[in-house]
């Protein structure tokens, strides 16, 4: 009964209140309206922060699980407790900005994900070679061309720039200003409306991603 | 002498043969001692049997009347031509008419000239005396090795107490499918020929062989129908020893007695009013349905083997649409893709491999090798069960069922999808690539300076230029850096000039990061670009790192709005807002300047979004990714501007390096960035050309519908 | 990077040259090492966001108050201490529905500060952004620049209408085929498609340059570890 009263209509209410309180928020400029949408975004910020948390309990509870079964993976399990114990207390501990927590991001953060960035760039341009193979169409000839001319564009071609594919009048700005502009605007508005109509749902109770 | 005729094959052939010489069938049938003196009683037998056949007959079919006068213009060749041992016929395929003719024709009866069978013999007696020759039969019996499909137990049919009509219909008949009633045929195969043999002329079976045990063989050949000839001196005999209560029929009008398998013929709606007669359950029901059971409920409630029930169940919802597509030809097409596969030797019970391979001993088939194994289960004798509510399985039925229910499981089971033909990585080409772009880089950092500085002022360096040179000295600057690690060297060399002008103001900056480590990034960004270029800016001294902002675009509006009640602290724990420098500083409208630092597009559109309204547009610059300029565009090219500036990656900012005459971080990396990029180019046009002439080549498969998506 | 000890400068260089080397070798396959690096850096970049969500958020805004002035501060956190307290529940797979308030209240917060910033930062400028070129009257170009303005607002307008044609799909059937677009919805979506693949082309060219950076600056890691080296052996 509590259980099924908390799920539907009671949770149902909860989003409903919360969300015309901060969303009315951004249309009309008025003090109570404005301090209860403060009080609620401070708690709404506050809750995101326990989530964060529980999830990196979970994440703890699935490596410890692991690490109790002693198998092959347990030896990954053993290293992310590894860093996440080193994580705490050179964090912690000695604070964020102490120069060792600075050393472990700069000799083990940063060269992880940069190297793992240039992997991602070599896989990028693997399948940008391989797209008219994969998929020949006046479109896919669009975006291959649209790549190379921005990689060209952005560059001096050994020291010397092409007049009219590069600078402010060049065709690549042009295309940049225009016809990039065009595309992503729609794109955004698109983005945008999608967001809405789905937040609207959520808010009048026809979606609920918070319970059953 | 008079010449036989094969009841095979309808040839003449000498009458001293045993085996005909155009088929090699039997002539004489092992079981009949010749007895001397037959030979007229024969044929009177065969005169008088002629009577049924005047064309006024009306018990027999249009068809059976064309058929016999065929075989009587056949029959009334010279006796010396047979003699010349000349055939009868042409020597030609046989047909169906040939069959039928042969099965009525007198030649066969007559080649047994020298004694008269037992059930000819019965025939033409009365009642009274019809013991006599079946007690001698039962001497002979005795003697002679009897074929099996004549050992039947005689007494097994007073046994089993007759079945009422609801028992049959609940068995239903083998009508166009061979197998349609796979699941009780082996129950009903081994009782169901004694059935069909032990029915009286007084309870003719209602179900005819056509519907109920005939093989799928018979009923797709009906000229093998002269196998059935067989089975009447069988009944006649039966009849002749039950005569109480079925007066055996006058000699010579034997044919008046139909047989059972005549009984469904077309035509024969006389039989009709023998309908109640009809509904008694031939035997080989009363192995399978104990003799109580009625209705529908108490045949359920039968308990069947543990194992039948679970493959029943198994199947039962695919079998009525798998067994209408399992003719002969798709069974047929079923054991060649087996074939084919190879799994016939390992799945195929051995009895079911020596049956393909064994020759066929009886029948039609005699001779033939690799016939279906219709015959064991349709001629083998068997006793009724005694325990009737038990299903008796042979070996050899319960291998065919297994096999067959085998069948239909693999016909269920989604076939395996065939490795992809799609090409692996590429992985010598991605290692190219990997390479030469290294190499490139190397080259670029190695032999720099090499290439140009960009010369040209954008538009977004000149306004980002523009506020920071309007910002007082010592100005409070607020930061948002939502960068990750990957992303770092970028960021760096985008804004290295940017923070190095404000610095050299004297700025104080005000950090905050939207993700978990920008806050790591933001300390270790403002460290950097304070190293690269001589200032010796401090955390406390040159910036105040809020730390994380969790509630994404929430936490974005939240924090625009009071900006000490969300995160009054430090990262590291300390009060942040104690500083008099943030004296005055109570919402993000308080900073002179406010600059977005991000890699992620869509945060980058959240920040424009959360901070509409509470920042004025004049004094909000991005410095972001490359990648996120093409976002952030269409806000900047608007009229009027949401944004006052873009900074787009390393090109902005070795361009602001150039313009303030400070050259740092972007224009180390400029010369190295510049070459690689051209080798970046130069493979993707190379590597692109070379793919879509592999594809032009080689063929390209049509994308397939639902996954090009 | 410098540290106190030009040692501890020196090994850190070297790890941080030998964690490069390992992600790299992953071009040519997954291995062990390679995986044992992924979640070591997971276990770090976990500790370190408990860390500082704790110091930023939760300590702040949680107990801080409560440690300063316990009466006081216990009334302030009351219903925020409540909301937390159900969301632990979630962990629980038995006791999951307790947290269900929480995210609600969570999801109605947060997604009305996504609709109301989409509706406020985006649509109604956007929308206004590809209305404006057309308003001459309003326009502050000079007249020689306004038929160029105007060409561009055009092939702006028709970009963005096309583009978001491409994302219409409402079809309706047909009596000789499947369901299929009105035929000019179906003309817009094609010439919206260019332009969709043009504006995902220069994202994508922005990913390879942010990408050729991170690259450069690998190399340059690398070469300078070496050269490090040189001098210092």
């Amino acid at each position: 009964m509590m259980q099924s009263f908390l799920r539907s209509p009671f949770s149902t209410l909860i989003t409903f209140i919360t969300g015309m309180v901060v969303l009315l928020g951004y249309f009309i400029d008025v003090d109570p309206l404005n301090v209860l949408r403060s009080r609620f975004l401070q708690w709404t910020v506050l809750l995101a922060a326990v989530a964060l948390m529980l999830g990196v309990f979970n994440l703890m509870r699935v490596h410890w699980k692991r690490l109790k079964e002693s198998s092959i993976k347990a030896i990954y399990s053993f290293a992310f407790f590894g860093g996440f114990l080193l994580a705490l207390a050179v964090g912690g501990l000695l604070g964020v900005q102490h120069s060792l927590t600075r050393a472990v991001i700069d000799f083990v953060i940063i060269p992880i994900e940069t190297s793992l960035f240039v992997v991602i760039l070599v896989s990028l341009v693997y399948a940008l070679t391989r797209l008219l193979q994969s998929r020949l169409s006046a479109f896919s000839f669009v975006f291959l061309v649209t790549v190379v001319f921005s990689i060209i564009g952005s560059i001096p071609l050994l020291g010397i720039e092409i007049p009219f594919l590069q600078g402010g009048d060049g065709i690549l700005s042009l295309m940049t200003r225009v016809l990039g502009t065009a595309g992503v605007r729609g794109l955004l508005i698109g983005v945008a409306l999608g967001s809405v109509l789905t937040g609207i749902r959520v808010l009048l109770g026809l979606d609920r991603p918070y319970g059953e | 002498m008079e010449a036989q005729r094969c009841p095979m094959c309808g040839q003449a052939n000498p009458p001293h043969l045993e085996v005909c010489q155009y088929c090699q069938a039997r002539l004489k049938p092992l079981w009949v001692e010749p007895s001397e003196g037959s030979g007229s009683a024969v044929e009177d037998g065969i005169a008088r049997s002629k009577a049924p056949l005047e064309p006024d007959e009306p018990l027999v079919p249009e068809w059976l009347r064309t058929d016999r006068m065929q075989i009587d213009e056949g029959a009334s060749f010279n006796a010396e031509e047979l003699g010349q041992e000349e055939p009868l016929f042409p020597e030609e395929p046989l047909d169906t008419d040939d069959f039928l003719g042969g099965m009525f024709s007198d030649e066969p009866l007559g080649d047994q000239g020298e004694d008269v069978p037992e059930w000819l013999r019965s025939l033409r007696e009365d009642s009274a005396a019809a013991e006599r020759p079946l007690q001698s039969a039962k001497s002979a019996d005795q003697d002679l090795p009897i074929p099996f499909w004549l050992d039947f137990d005689e007494g097994a049919a007073e046994e089993v107490p007759p079945q009422s009509p609801s028992a049959i219909e609940k068995v239903p008949p083998f009508k166009e499918q061979p197998f349609e009633d796979i699941d009780i045929d082996s129950a009903i195969f081994p009782s169901e020929q004694e059935a069909g043999e032990k029915l009286t002329s007084e309870e003719p079976r209602a179900v005819s062989p056509f519907e109920t045990f005939e093989p799928f063989l018979f009923t797709e050949q009906p000229s093998q129908l002269v196998e059935d000839s067989t089975s009447e001196p069988e009944a006649a005999e039966v009849s002749s020893k039950e005569g109480k209560t079925s007066p055996p029929a006058a000699e010579g009008d034997w044919m008046s007695e139909i047989p059972p398998w005549l009984e469904t013929l077309p035509g024969e709606e006389w039989m009709e009013s023998e309908t109640a007669e009809k509904e008694i359950p031939p035997e080989f029901l009363q192995g399978a349905v104990p003799p109580f059971v009625e209705t529908d409920e108490e045949l359920s409630e039968i308990e069947f083997p543990a194992w039948l029930d679970q493959v029943e169940r198994s199947i039962e919802p695919e079998l009525d649409t798998v067994i209408e597509s399992l003719t002969p030809p798709a069974v047929e097409r079923l054991t060649t893709m087996e074939e084919e596969k190879g799994e016939v030797p390992k799945e195929r019970p051995e009895a079911l491999l020596e049956e393909e391979d064994a020759v066929e001993m009886v029948g039609p088939l005699h001779g033939l090798r690799g016939v279906l194994p219709a015959e064991p289960l349709v001629a083998e004798p068997k006793k009724p069960s005694k325990a009737l509510s038990e299903l008796l399985l042979t070996d050899k039925q319960r291998a065919q069922a297994e096999l067959f229910l085998r069948m239909i499981e693999e016909e269920g089971k989604p076939q395996p999808i065939p490795p992809s033909r799609r090409a692996k990585p590429h992985l010598l080409w991605r290692v190219l690539i990997f390479l030469v772009l290294f190499a490139a880089a190397a080259v670029g950092l190695v032999l720099r300076p090499f290439s140009s500085a960009p010369q040209e002022l954008s538009v977004g360096v000149f306004d980002a230029m523009q506020a920071v040179n309007q910002l007082p000295a010592e100005a409070v600057v607020f930061l948002v850096v939502d960068i990750e690690g990957s992303d770092f060297a970028e960021m760096l060399a985008t804004t290295n000039a940017l923070l190095d002008q404000m610095m050299i103001k004297g700025a104080f900056f005000v950090v905050v990061s939207a993700n978990q480590t920008g806050a790591l990034q933001a300390d270790r960004l403002l460290r950097e670009v304070s190293r690269l270029n001589g200032h010796k800016v401090q955390p406390s001294s040159g910036w105040l790192n809020l730390g994380y902002l969790p509630g994404g675009v929430a936490g974005m509006q939240a924090f625009a709005q009071s900006l000490p009640q969300i995160l009054p602290n430090t990262v590291d724990g300390e009060a942040a807002w104690q500083d008099k420098r943030l004296q005055n500083i109570r919402s993000l409208a308080d900073f002179p300047l406010v600059i977005v630092i991000t890699e992620d597009s869509t945060r980058a559109r959240q920040w424009i979004e959360q901070l509409k309204g509470q920042v004025s547009e004049a004094r909000l610059v991005f410095a972001v990714s490359a990648q996120v300029e093409p976002v952030l565009r269409p806000y900047y090219e608007a009229n009027p501007r949401h944004i006052q500036s873009v900074l787009a990656g390393i090109r902005d900012g070795a361009i602001y390096e150039t313009q303030s005459a400070r050259p740092g971080w972007a224009m180390q990396l400029w010369d190295a960035y510049t070459l690689t990029a051209l080798v970046a180019a130069g493979l993707i046009i190379l590597g692109a050309l070379v793919y879509f002439l592999i594809g032009l080549l080689v063929g390209r498969k049509p994308p397939v519908e639902g996954k090009t998506s | 990077m410098t540290l106190e000890f030009p040692f501890l400068d020196l090994l850190g260089g070297a790890i941080g040259v030998l964690l490069t080397l390992l992600v790299f070798s992953s071009l040519f396959g997954d291995h062990f090492l390679v995986r044992l690096i992924f979640y070591g850096y997971v276990g770090i970049m976990a500790g370190f966001s408990v860390v500082i969500t704790f110091n930023s958020v939760i300590f702040p805004l949680l107990f801080q108050p409560i440690l300063e002035e316990p009466i006081d501060g216990m009334v302030q956190v009351a219903i925020p201490l409540l909301l937390c307290g159900l969301l632990v529940f979630k962990v629980s797979t038995r006791f999951s529905w307790v947290g269900d308030l929480s995210l609600a209240f969570l999801v109605g917060a947060g997604l009305a500060a996504l609709v109301g910033g989409a509706i406020r930062g985006t649509l109604m400028p956007q929308i206004s952004a590809v209305i404006s070129p057309f308003d001459l009257e309003r326009s502050s170009l000079p007249p020689e620049e306004r038929l160029p303005s105007l060409v561009q607002g055009f092939v702006i307008l028709l970009g963005t209408v096309t583009t978001l044609t491409y994302f219409h799909f409402g079809a309706r059937p047909r009596a000789s085929g499947p369901l299929r677009r009105q035929e000019w919805i179906e003309t817009l979506s094609w010439i919206g498609q260019f332009f969709i693949a043009f504006a995902l082309g220069l994202i994508f060219a922005g990913l390879l340059k942010a990408g050729m950076v991170a690259l450069v600056e690998r190399v340059q890691a690398l070469l300078n570890f070496v050269i490090t080296l040189q001098r210092g052996f």
